[in-house]
């Protein structure tokens, strides 16, 4: 007994809401609605009329019924477009692509390595140790002359002998 | 006259043919005051069963013939206008409708209570009436997309199933078995509303 009674429960509930929507679908439109909508088809119904050029200047301008005037004025327009194109293109020119290439700094043997970056921070200089002047082939009396192991031992053993 | 003052006058000059036909553009506005006259009311329906609030739809039917000027050159190569108008105002109520969602919600109830029928209903009847009925329009409001919109253009009578897949852009047995899905959804939801309470 019960699923007749459930199925007649979903039917009354599905009347119900399609009632509710019919009854909404069939209200009726506010009066004057389709003056209303000619009147909004009137103001946004505004022509773009297209006047020709010579005639909106008015017909009786005996000067631009004349072939030479009209030439003339094509002419001007034309040097108007021309020249502000011109200025135009000679305002906005291409950016050039940079002259001088940087060249990445090459490390020095013991130096730390830039591991290959194109621009690296100057860094602050520090003190510098000073070099110990190589002795060069023209000085080799300023030279000290070089003991071996061997040599010192046995002059060790010949004084020791000595005594 | 030259020759090329001939080119320039010719160029100047705009040829008549490109100037609208005085007498055509007078039968494209007959045209469209008549779409006006014959269905500005079922489109106000239709854009009220959506955006409930009276003017709201009647901007939107507004919008849509203003739609219908900027394109009456098409006019002639449509075959169902009542379709073709019904189609153009579902999309901008749709449209206003998502755009509106973060504005505040109308009130169901009190507009429901303004503009339905009151004869013979005393104040508080009408007023239980208006509420019954804002619920069943909430729990429409629960339905997916698809089957609330199938749901709400059936209850136009004068719209077919075939009139509302033209609508809706899709086919015939699509409506049907969405509009089959919307009821037994909206059963479960007024069932289970109903219960609950």
């Amino acid at each position: 007994m019960s699923a007749p009674t459930e199925h007649r429960t979903r039917q009354d509930a599905n009347s119900e809401a399609e009632q509710t929507l019919r009854l909404i679908a069939s209200l009726p439109s506010p009066q004057g609605i389709e003056s209303r909508v000619h009147a909004a088809l009137r103001k946004g119904a505004q022509p773009a009329s297209v006047v020709p050029f010579p005639g909106a200047l008015g017909r009786n301008n005996s000067w631009m019924r004349s072939g030479w005037a009209r030439g003339a004025a094509a002419a001007a327009i034309v040097c108007v477009v021309a020249g502000g194109g011109w200025r135009i293109y000679s305002r906005v020119q291409p950016p050039q692509a940079q002259k001088v290439v940087v060249m990445p700094r090459i490390a020095r043997p013991g130096d730390f390595s830039n591991a290959g970056a194109m621009r690296t921070p100057h860094t602050l200089v520090g003190p510098t140790i000073a070099q110990k002047q190589k002795a060069t082939a023209a000085e080799p009396a300023a030279r000290k002359p070089v003991h071996s192991a061997k040599t010192t031992l046995r002059a060790k053993a010949a004084h020791a002998a000595a005594k | 006259m030259s020759a090329g003052q001939s080119v320039l006058a010719g160029w100047m000059e705009i040829a008549p043919d490109v100037v609208r036909d005085q007498t055509h553009q007078h039968e494209e506005e007959a045209a469209l005051a008549a779409l006006v006259d014959e269905y500005a009311s079922t489109l106000y329906r239709v854009a009220y069963s959506v955006l409930r609030n009276s003017s709201d739809a009647e901007d939107a039917v507004q919008e849509t013939f203003l739609r219908v000027l900027r394109h009456r050159d098409s006019l002639g190569e449509v075959r169902d206008h009542r379709v073709w108008l019904v189609r153009i105002v579902w999309n901008i109520v749709l449209d206003r409708k998502r755009r509106a969602k973060t504005r505040p919600e109308t009130d169901d109830v009190t507009e429901l209570a303004k503009v339905l029928p009151a004869d013979g209903l005393t104040a508080e009847e009408r007023a239980a009436a208006a509420q019954h009925h804002a619920h069943v329009l909430s729990c429409v409001e629960q339905l997916p997309e698809k089957e609330r919109e199938v749901l709400m253009l059936s209850a136009f009578e004068d719209l077919s199933s075939v009139e509302i897949a033209s609508v809706l852009g899709i086919t015939e047995s699509s409506v049907r078995s969405r509009l089959f899905r919307a009821r037994n959804l909206m059963a479960d939801l007024l069932n289970y509303t109903r219960s609950a309470r």
